[in-house]
């Protein structure tokens, strides 16, 4: 909402320089967003004092005038016949910005220098004179080198308020002029025209015999029409002009402008038909009938559904109701006579409209959010005076009101001792009660345990006891309420188990060299659809957003792949070739209209790229593969407690993976903790990503449950360890998984650990073979083994290995 | 007794200089020099001389005892310095090391980790709630009924009429509520969904909820909760402002300002030229959530809040664009 304070100050007396005004606004709830001073450019402009004119040597018109503004002279070039030695005139420095954007610069005037500008009115644009620069009357406070907008008092200042939802009031002139009477505690002006009341009783009357009905008065409590003769439809006069563009809204004509002078003045949307257009001449106030439409004044025709509010004549809707006018009843350069509309309607009725034909007005931005049910003829009367003003007319018979439900009063009580309480503050009830009449609340009783008082018909927001607590707080200001620390019992509960799991998930990441991603939860369907996912892979049953900002954002993720892919694709653009990275985050798939889809988070990590960098004068330049992702699982794995585990080659439901090139990851107890493969490159393609990438897809809940959170203390060993290496050649159809398996059950007690030290297939080994180095490491935990002991139960292995994978060592 | 010096100092000289280390020249010295050292031996005949030939036999000993000592004194030194010499001649210490590339964590996980740790020592526990919500956790519950203008502070992502993207963590409050009796203390961080995008709204952000609900909790407390987090998470002597605004879920709510950490509160772009910058919602719970979720009113009152947390991340590192949080581009993620 934009309060110009000039207007501002028209209802309420209040002396405060405007940026105090704006500070005091914010600190008690209408939060000035920007201040605009109406005058912006006009700053550098100074009241100078003409010492000496002296004619230029090479044009004949202008004049050298040698300016004072207190300290300094100037310099000026002027052209204006009124121009004269000792007038206080108005000197434009540079820096000074005139209408259209002029900016006054130093300049060369046929070679003489001139420092500024000496300017008329017009030229100022705080007035018509155009004939000449202005020349000053000497008076109090016109002084050479005082700004010339503060010396007139003309400085005015458009307040950027932000109007929260529960303050409609606050939609107005008025609501805002209203708040600084609040905060200052001074009273509005009375006996002028800030006091909006029902002026029934003044223009009581004669009817002007249009009859008005309201079918349904829950969505029309209240209807009030004026009709007036002999309006002259044409431009609006400046000041009028003026106040409302400031206000943000565009001048069209002196009656169409009265209105909505009208709205921002007291916040009551009013409407004028031109009433020779209108059939009967009769209003009636209905839902819209099956087929209607209307063409709204912005020229669009509208299809009314059957629950739209509309105003209409004998025959056909002539407004949609709190929303916009009809185009055939339009005010035009024509019209004569007008009827006024100023109206109260429902606020949820107004807002379905609103929302259904996207259409939000003034109008309907007010009424939705609910104007003053008793302000309906102050502002009504208010705008017949000001057409007559500025459009000539007059009111014809009385003022029609249909009010079939009159507004009742709602009355509110509060106990001082629960707002101290609720608060944290210690005010008397007299000193509640004073601040609550501030705010127009008029008490019925005030006592130590209770203040009753009742609400104006205009503070729709005041209900219960805490909405009085909440003007108390505002009023007698959040920064006089103590900053203490709260007394509260210990709250013993635990946090979520997954919180402490997660953290150190990430953390080891990162320690191995991973960094963590953020992307957005929606991807596009065709994300999706190129991961190739089969028929009835819970991955496709995709949660799908009704009102997405764009086709690639329309559905939820169902897996991180996507996500990932995304990542990869936007750094490669970038030229970030070596990629490690993790993201850790919610998928979602769908469970039927109606229900929550299943939310479930998983961790996916992807590598591309060297697999040693940032690069250097000495990496190996090595492309990484499969196993340096896998070798980061295992760190992941070892850390976290997940032991136990194996990997089962190929990955049926995966179809984004290589051939061949993938595993599930699974458990002890059969469970599937996730998969890890190189991703196919078809679906690189689809993201148009150079491969190999690999990545690897968990399923958090899985890995929470094989977690142990609890570390056992082995002993140091005191005994030396005695290794020995073989080679043995396998068939290909051998797995190191299996090898290695079958050696740690089959092996002794003392038999540490085995590891594979080396895989090779080449010329020295048969087609189908390979040869695997196996190094076993033996250690006691009591003696020291015997060089000849360890032989004897190595041998012994190794022969049931040859054995049982039908082996043969290599030489 | 000249050729016997001479011979002294030739053998004694050569020895110092084919000498291979430290022990080696102690052995010299103990044999020259030494109690019964070949040159302590000489010095000690120098009595039973000729008077007339002991001053230069005496000279000449005492000049070769330091020329002897000397020489032992460089040698150590110079066998100091052979225990040094490079294994490779012409190391240039000035070549990069072999750095390993850092992990990182995201910006917006390092800031909340940090929010949630400043409140996690207040006796706030963590929890966590469903990213797509129902209309009546988002909205009903927290009094926004529908057709209410106050649901146009929120631009949301519908599922279907009553399934939505939650447009705020604040329906973690009402589940947690719902699960447990007061007293309560929790924080809800998490990612939320609007329908707005520009450079300073992403489609999808985060950010951290907080409540307290306890018999005698005042404004005044959510006023000393709230000074102290952002004193914590910003600087120590960071001017803090209450003022009031509207949230439907509190009342009295206010929005909680910073001084701008740009112009120290001169005024600059950064804070729209008023010195200040919206940090927090928070408020009193208003009675109508209550209610809602079965909590007497007169027994309990309480405090919410709410905080994005890439607003604070910006701040916190001067990034201008919120939208760089999303991109992911690995030149962005590792400057944190």
């Amino acid at each position: 909402m934009r309060i110009l304070t000039s207007w501002l100050k028209e209802f309420v007396p209040f002396k405060t320089p405007v940026k105090t005004l704006a500070e005091d606004l914010t600190m008690s709830g209408l939060e000035v967003e920007e201040m605009e001073s109406l005058h912006k450019g006009l700053d550098p402009v100074v009241i100078g004092h003409v010492e000496e004119i002296t004619p230029h040597p090479r044009a004949s018109r202008l004049k050298i005038c040698r300016v004072s503004v207190g300290e300094e002279e100037i310099q000026v070039i002027c052209g204006a016949p009124n121009v004269g030695k000792g007038q206080l005139v108005a000197l434009a420095r540079p820096g000074t910005v005139l209408g259209e954007g002029k900016v006054i610069r130093p300049a060369k005037i046929y070679g003489v220098r001139s420092g500024g500008m000496l300017c008329s009115e017009e030229e100022l644009g705080i007035g018509h004179d155009s004939k000449g620069i202005i020349v000053l009357d000497p008076g109090p406070g016109i002084e050479p080198g005082r700004p010339l907008i503060e010396a007139l008092g003309l400085d005015d200042w458009v307040l950027d308020i932000a109007v929260t939802a529960n303050r409609p009031d606050c939609l107005s002139i008025l609501g805002v002029a209203r708040e600084v009477s609040a905060i200052y505690d001074i009273p509005l002006y009375r006996g002028q025209r800030s006091e909006v009341r029902d002026q029934r009783s003044e223009i009581r009357g004669q009817r002007s015999e249009i009859p008005i009905s309201i079918e349904d008065p829950d969505l029309c409590r209240r209807y009030a029409a004026a009709v007036m003769e002999g309006v002259k439809v044409g431009p609006s006069p400046d000041w009028l002009v003026t106040r409302l563009e400031a206000s943000g809204i565009r001048s069209i004509n002196n009656v169409v402008d009265a209105t909505n002078y009208v709205l921002i003045e007291y916040g009551q949307p009013l409407h004028a038909f031109d009433l020779d257009s209108l059939i009967g001449p009769e209003i009636l106030v209905r839902t819209a009938r099956s087929g209607e439409n209307i063409t709204t004044l912005d020229g669009k025709e509208r299809k009314l559904r059957s629950d739209m509010l509309v105003i209409a004549d004998r025959e056909r809707p002539i407004a949609i109701a709190g929303v916009m006018g009809g185009a055939e009843t339009e005010v035009n350069a024509d019209t004569g006579r007008i009827l006024i509309e100023s109206a109260w309607f429902a606020p949820v009725q107004i807002r379905r409209t609103a929302k259904a034909l996207k259409l939000i007005t003034e109008a309907s931005y007010r009424f939705e959010r609910g104007v003053d049910p008793n302000g309906v003829l102050g502002s009504l009367y208010r705008v017949t005076e000001l057409i007559q003003q500025v459009s000539g007319g007059h009111l014809v018979g009385t003022i029609e009101d249909v009010y079939p439900v009159p507004y009742e009063a709602r009355h509110v009580s509060l106990r001082p001792q629960r707002a101290n309480r609720l608060l944290g503050i210690e005010i008397g009830s007299g000193e509640m009660a004073n601040l609550l009449k501030r705010v127009g609340i008029r008490p019925t009783h005030i006592g130590d345990k209770e203040i009753k008082g009742v609400v104006p018909s205009y503070r729709h927001d005041l209900k219960e006891e805490v909405d009085l607590i909440e003007e108390i707080a505002r009023l007698h200001g959040f920064s006089n309420i103590p900053t203490l620390a709260p007394r509260a019992r210990i709250v013993t509960q635990g946090p979520d188990p997954s919180q402490g799991l997660i953290h150190k998930i990430k953390n080891i990441l990162m320690a191995q060299g991973m960094t963590e991603a953020i992307s957005y939860s929606f991807v596009s369907p065709r994300d999706i659809e190129a991961l190739g996912l089969g028929r009835d892979d819970v991955r496709t049953r995709v949660v799908k957003i009704r009102n997405p900002l764009s086709d690639d954002q329309s559905v939820m993720r169902t897996t991180l792949i996507p996500s990932l892919m995304g990542v990869v694709a936007r750094n490669q653009a970038q030229r970030n070739l070596d990629l490690s990275l993790f993201e850790l985050g919610a998928v979602f798939h769908d469970m039927g209209p109606g229900k929550l889809p299943h939310e479930e988070q998983r961790l996916a990590l992807l590598c591309t790229g060297a697999r040693y960098y940032p690069e250097s004068w000495s990496w190996p330049r090595e492309q990484l593969d499969i196993f340096d992702l896998k070798g980061v699982l295992e760190g992941l794995f070892l850390a976290i407690g997940i032991s136990e585990w194996k990997t089962v080659p190929d990955t049926p439901d995966d179809p984004f993976y290589l051939l061949g090139s993938s595993a599930r990851i699974v458990w002890k107890d059969g469970s599937v903790l996730g998969t890890l493969g190189e991703v196919a490159t078809d679906v690189l393609d689809v993201w148009d990503i150079n491969g190999p990438v690999f990545v690897s897809d968990l399923s958090l809940n899985a890995i929470q449950e094989a977690a142990s959170r609890q570390i056992r203390f082995r002993p140091i060993p005191r005994y030396p360890a005695v290794e020995r290496d073989i080679a043995i050649i396998v068939s290909d159809q051998v797995s190191a998984q299996d090898l290695l398996n079958f050696i740690s059950i089959r092996g002794p007690k003392i038999l540490e650990w085995v590891q594979v030290f080396d895989v090779y297939r080449g010329k020295t080994i048969p087609e189908g073979s390979k040869s695997i180095g196996l190094r076993f490491r033996y250690r006691a935990p009591d003696h020291t083994l015997s060089d000849h002991g360890v032989s004897k139960i190595h041998n012994r292995l190794v022969r049931s290995v040859l054995q049982s994978y039908k082996a043969k060592l290599r030489e | 007794m000249r050729d016997r010096l001479n011979k002294i100092k030739t053998q004694a000289l050569e020895a110092i200089e084919s000498s291979s280390c430290e022990e080696d020249l102690e052995d010299i010295r103990v044999k020259v020099l030494g109690r019964k050292g070949e040159l302590t031996m000489v010095l000690k005949a120098i009595g039973g001389l000729p008077p007339e030939e002991r001053p230069e036999v005496g000279q000449l000993a005492n000049r070769l005892k330091q020329e002897i000592e000397q020489s032992i004194k460089t040698r150590r030194n110079a066998l100091k310095d052979l225990h040094k010499r490079p294994r490779v001649e012409g190391l240039d210490l000035t070549l990069p090391g072999r750095r390993r590339q850092l992990g990182r964590l995201h910006p917006i996980t390092q800031v909340m980790g940090e929010i949630c740790y400043i409140f996690e020592r207040m006796g706030f526990t963590v929890v966590h709630g469903p990213e797509i919500e129902l209309d009546f956790y988002n909205f009903e519950a927290l009094n926004i009924p529908p057709d209410h203008p106050a649901r146009d502070m929120q631009d949301t992502f519908y599922i279907d009429d009553k399934v939505l993207l939650r447009t705020h963590t604040s329906p973690i409050q009402i589940r947690a509520m719902e699960r447990q009796e007061p007293p309560l203390r929790i924080i809800a961080p998490g990612k939320v969904y609007r329908c707005d995008s520009d450079i300073s709204h992403t489609p999808m952000f985060h950010q951290v909820e907080g409540l307290m609900v306890d018999r005698d909790i005042s404004f005044a407390g959510l006023k000393g909760v709230l000074t102290s987090f952002i004193q914590q998470i910003f600087d120590p002597d960071t001017p803090v402002r209450f003022r009031p605004s509207f949230f439907p879920f509190t009342e009295p709510s206010a929005e909680v300002d910073i001084q701008c950490v740009m112009c120290k509160g001169e005024g600059c772009r950064v804070c729209s030229h008023t010195g200040w910058l919206e940090v927090l919602g928070a408020g009193m719970v208003h009675p109508e959530v209550f209610r809602h979720v079965g909590y007497d009113t007169e027994e309990f009152t309480g405090f919410a809040f709410g905080l994005g947390i890439e607003r604070i991340a910006m701040l916190k590192f001067g990034i201008d664009d919120i939208r760089l949080f999303y991109d992911n581009d690995l030149y962005f993620l590792q400057q944190f």
